[in-house]
């Protein structure tokens, strides 16, 4: 089974199993997905169908949606991802209110997209978290959002040729949406986090490191309590 | 593998894409025009170019309607407001795309509130004022009603008894005409809450009471008391202000608290003054002390285009750093610094918004601040407060029939000789405590939630305990509305027209249109206002023409254009000529010297100080109540209205107060410990935030919260700082002091 991912995710396993196929990627926190319900964005169409068929199986694009089925045949060798420039953001949440604009109900554009399905309520995977430290009056103080991994990287709208939904909004001007590996070349300080965030986010001009034990950091994995989204994992 | 047909459309793209993604980049990839959003797959109906009313910055938006509702708001990259404040960068960064805050991108969530008001109510008949005991009744009879009590009291006691406020955003010529025919004076509109102590000091100095600051182009920020980074007024000022810091711009933020502002101040380098409530005045006194005494002020400028500079030297001659640094609590060492920087470093920005103006000395403070960019030659240049041009629609408002009686809340009189033509709030409430200089007995709020707005919220209730009529035009009931005898259901600014002139500094035109129709079937609140005017018998233009003839008309007169025009203009925004620089070389300032004024001779002519001298601001810190509070705004949060919009209350649900971590320590105070905010004028509790952000002497929070009305998401959350102030108005321009009080704080 070939590896997919670089060496922080481990090896994905596809199995057929009666509720359709289940992939699972093993050596990392643990994620396994249901075919029908998503799609994993650091896997390339190509390959998850070549996984597919040869575990026996067919790939039915009615179960992924028209949308993500054209971004995916197209652009078998694009694997999204965003570059976020900490320095310029002000933690204002446009992105996470954009997100979730796009992605709420009954009939936003996420829904529509995805040919009218109601996908559950609250959705969105941005969130902004603020950090201090220092003696008062030299504080230092960063604030940055962060993206989770069920963020699909809006593959409805790539589909449609327009930019994310919070790539568009940021007031800050700090997201360049691209082919991962392309930005990754491009911002070679950037970095990649943990604890449930996009593997796909790159993080340029952190300021320093990030002290989790002072600000815990959300559960891994972590979703809003308004936002769950009933995924399977 | 086993396919299903492929859509057409998705195939085309496929072939469209297919080149883009061979490849670097993704050529292609772009914002959503409004004209182009119609090719692609997604959309089903259209996308609408309006303007948002989040706030009052009516940044650009396109809104997107699905089967009757509004289900996205993204940014209109043909509207300036969301990208920059000057033609050239409107030009080079118009592909890079507009942008829009959080507020904006959760419209949606108060268009579709469920505590929206959908239906006239009247109190009903032997319920008290306040108790939100409601009829429901027919719109035609509500203004039936209203005209008659309206004009029964112009009858029995002068139509100046009635007492008209707005916030400025929507109909306002509409509403200034029926007060003109009606015969009241008392038009009120809400800048005098806001920042007409800027207005004023920008006004008696430079001769404009709106400049803009270049940030974007600008190498150095002097900036007092404004937070543009979340006090985001414009979605353009977090990138305007970041490309300056990018470009190796230093910002100086003088703030009581650590800002987003002065925190990225922080990150690009930059300084955080942490100075006492109150005392900008006093900083830039002293500033202009070093810069003078140094000699590094623009001996050309102040030479050719000022007045006063003698006067003014003598002046700042005894404001040393050394005299500031006790009142101001920053270092004399930092204020030499700062100023010998300001001076050699070209083009600068020196700015101030509500935070020093705020306060009963903020007037004169603002009018200190504003000398300093006329001292610095820094004035309508390139990267620096530019004067902005403006064009806009012209009304034809019926003018006054009659002669005005005299104004109940003192403008144009000897008290606030130098009051901004929106009017003093204060005094208004004042006199209907008071019953001077007479009383009032009927209000009118049109999207107007007086309570919260005028500091002083148990004053505010009194005033408004002593009126026989209210009338109150909101989406929600609101603690105002509460006190109404008649609500009347309002709009959003997704539901109605207006006219915007968009502040940047260039001249541009916004049409705000509808999306989707009023959701109820209410009527927009130029339609209610019209209604009103017609019941009450006046039938002559503008209440005989329909409100988009209105519209058309202004806009022929003002601008040589109607509004099927601007409709179909890309983005249904007109934008004018260019950003014009040095305006004063050919036109002079236009101040009544013509000049830069350091000194106002017409100040002078009204029994006041001509220099902007430093004067303490009041109601400060005591022994029994030693920490200064004070408040401010926020992105997700404007003015008290956004307190029962649930997407923007899951991020920000309670106003924490924020206490500085030393003090909190010897104070006993953990973080997120309820703690009891008190003093002569309230009690209430609230969550602690410790920080390392705010002045060890300063309490403060979000303005708005502390709701008991307005809706099941806004009630009981968070704290209200208006009720802790006593809620003065500054004595020139009559600007409403929300940031003078002190308060004692403890742990619960």
């Amino acid at each position: 089974m070939p590896n997919l991912f670089d060496e922080n995710r481990g090896t994905l396993s596809v199995t057929k199993t009666a509720q359709g196929f289940l992939i699972r990627v093993t050596g990392t926190p643990n994620r396994s997905y249901t075919l029908q319900r998503k799609f994993d964005l650091n896997v390339t169409f190509q390959t998850l169908t070549t996984l597919i068929t040869s575990a026996g199986g067919t790939v039915d694009y009615e179960d992924i949606t028209p949308a993500s089925m054209a971004f995916y045949k197209t652009v078998s060798a694009f694997t999204p991802g965003i570059y976020v420039d900490y320095k310029r953001c002000i933690g204002c949440n446009a992105c996470s209110l954009a997100c979730k604009q796009e992605n709420n109900f009954e009939n936003s554009p996420a829904v529509v997209a995805n040919t009218g399905k109601y996908v559950g309520l609250g959705q969105r995977w941005n969130e902004v978290y603020h950090f201090e430290e220092g003696t008062y009056p030299a504080v230092r103080a960063q604030v940055f959002a962060l993206t989770f991994t069920q963020c699909t990287m809006c593959a409805h709208r790539f589909a449609a040729g327009v930019l994310p939904a919070c790539v568009i909004t940021c007031m800050g001007v700090t997201r360049e949406f691209g082919d991962y590996n392309v930005l990754r070349a491009k911002y070679l300080s950037a970095k990649r986090m943990d604890d449930g965030i996009h593997r796909s986010v790159l993080f340029g001009n952190m300021l320093g490191e990030v002290k989790w034990e002072n600000n815990p950091p959300p559960p891994s994995g972590y979703i809003p309590a308004n936002d769950c989204r009933q995924c399977h994992h | 593998m086993t396919t299903k047909s492929i859509a057409r459309r998705d195939f085309l793209k496929l072939s469209g894409l297919a080149g883009a993604a061979a490849g670097m980049g993704l050529v292609g990839l772009r914002h959503l025009g409004p004209l182009e959003a119609r090719a692609d797959g997604l959309v089903q109906d259209e996308w609408i170019p309006t303007c948002c009313n989040m706030c009052g910055g009516t940044t650009g938006i396109l809104a997107r309607v699905y089967n009757g509702r509004v289900i996205k708001i993204e940014p209109n990259s043909y509207n300036p407001v969301g990208l920059c404040n000057i033609s050239t960068d409107f030009a080079s960064l118009k592909s890079t795309g507009a942008r829009m805050c959080p507020k904006g991108n959760a419209g949606i969530m108060t268009q579709y509130d469920p505590d929206r008001v959908s239906q006239p109510l009247k109190r009903r008949p032997g319920s008290a004022r306040g108790d939100g005991v409601w009829d429901v009744i027919s719109y035609d009879t509500a203004v039936a009603e209203i005209a008659a009590k309206l004009a029964q009291i112009k009858l029995d006691f002068g139509p100046e008894k009635v007492v008209w406020f707005t916030e400025d955003n929507t109909a306002v010529p509409m509403q200034q005409s029926l007060c003109n025919v009606f015969g009241t004076p008392n038009f009120l509109q809400h800048s005098n809450l806001c920042d007409v102590a800027r207005k004023f000091g920008f006004e008696k100095t430079l001769g404009n009471g709106r400049p803009l600051a270049d940030f974007r182009n600008s190498k150095y920020m002097l900036i007092f008391g404004w937070n543009p980074l979340s006090a985001t007024k414009w979605a353009h000022l977090p990138r305007i202000v970041l490309d300056g810091l990018a470009n190796g711009a230093k910002l100086v933020l003088v703030d009581p608290r650590c800002s987003e502002t002065a925190q990225k101040a922080l990150q690009y380098g930059g300084q955080w003054l942490a100075i006492k409530p109150g005392t900008d005045g006093a900083l830039a006194l002293a500033l202009a002390n070093v810069i003078i005494t140094e000699n590094l002020y623009d001996a050309e400028f102040v030479a050719n285009w000022t007045v006063g500079f003698s006067q003014f030297s003598a002046l700042v001659a005894t404001k040393t750093p050394e005299w500031a640094e006790p009142i101001t609590g920053i270092a004399a060492a930092t204020i030499r610094q700062v100023a010998r920087e300001l001076a050699a470093t070209k083009p600068a920005v020196v700015d101030a918004w509500s935070g020093p103006g705020q306060h009963m000395n903020g007037a004169e403070g603002s009018r200190a601040i504003a000398a300093l960019a006329g001292l610095i030659g820094q004035v309508d240049k390139p990267g620096t407060l530019v004067l902005p041009g403006r064009k806009g629609p012209h009304f034809t408002v019926p003018p006054f029939v009659g002669t005005p009686p005299p104004r109940v809340d003192r403008q144009n009189s000897t008290q606030y000789p130098f009051a901004h033509s929106s009017g003093v709030y204060v005094e208004a409430r004042e006199a209907m405590i008071t019953g001077l200089p007479y009383q009032p007995k009927a209000a009118v709020f049109v999207m107007q939630n007086f309570i919260f707005s005028v500091p002083n919220t148990a004053k505010s209730l009194q005033a408004l305990n002593n009126l026989e009529l209210i009338v109150s035009v909101d989406t929600h009931l609101s603690e105002t509305a509460l006190m109404a005898d008649y609500v009347i259901p309002g709009t959003t600014y997704l539901e109605r027209y207006e006219l915007l002139p968009q502040w940047v500094t260039f001249p541009v035109v916004a049409l705000r249109q509808p999306v989707v129709p009023p959701l109820f079937g209410q009527k927009p609140e130029y339609e209610f206002v019209k209604d009103l005017a017609l019941a009450l018998g006046y039938n002559s233009y503008p209440f005989n023409v329909t409100y988009e003839k209105f519209m058309d008309d202004a806009l022929i007169s003002g601008l040589g254009f109607g509004l099927a025009e601007l409709k179909a203009m890309p983005g249904a925004t007109w934008i004018g000529e260019e950003t014009k620089y040095n305006k004063y070389l050919t036109a002079g300032f236009a101040t009544p010297s013509g000049k830069f004024e350091f000194y106002s001779q017409q100040m002078l002519n009204k029994g006041l100080n001509a220099l902007p001298d430093y004067v303490p601001t009041e109601d400060g810190p005591t022994t029994t109540y030693p920490l200064y509070i004070i408040n401010w705004k926020e992105a997700l949060h404007t003015h008290s209205r956004t307190m029962n919009n649930r997407w923007l209350m899951q991020f920000h649900g309670e106003n924490e107060l924020w206490i500085n971590i030393n003090k909190a320590q010897t104070l006993g105070i953990g973080d997120g410990d309820m703690v009891t905010v008190e003093n002569q004028y309230g009690t209430a509790q609230a969550r602690a935030k410790v920080t390392r952000r705010i002045h060890t002497d300063v309490v403060g929070m979000v303005h708005g919260f502390g709701h008991w009305g307005a809706g099941q998401i806004a009630q009981g959350k968070g704290i209200n700082d208006g009720q802790f102030v006593p809620g003065k108005a500054e004595r020139i321009c009559g600007m409403a002091a929300h940031k003078d009080g002190a308060v004692r704080v403890f742990k619960t």
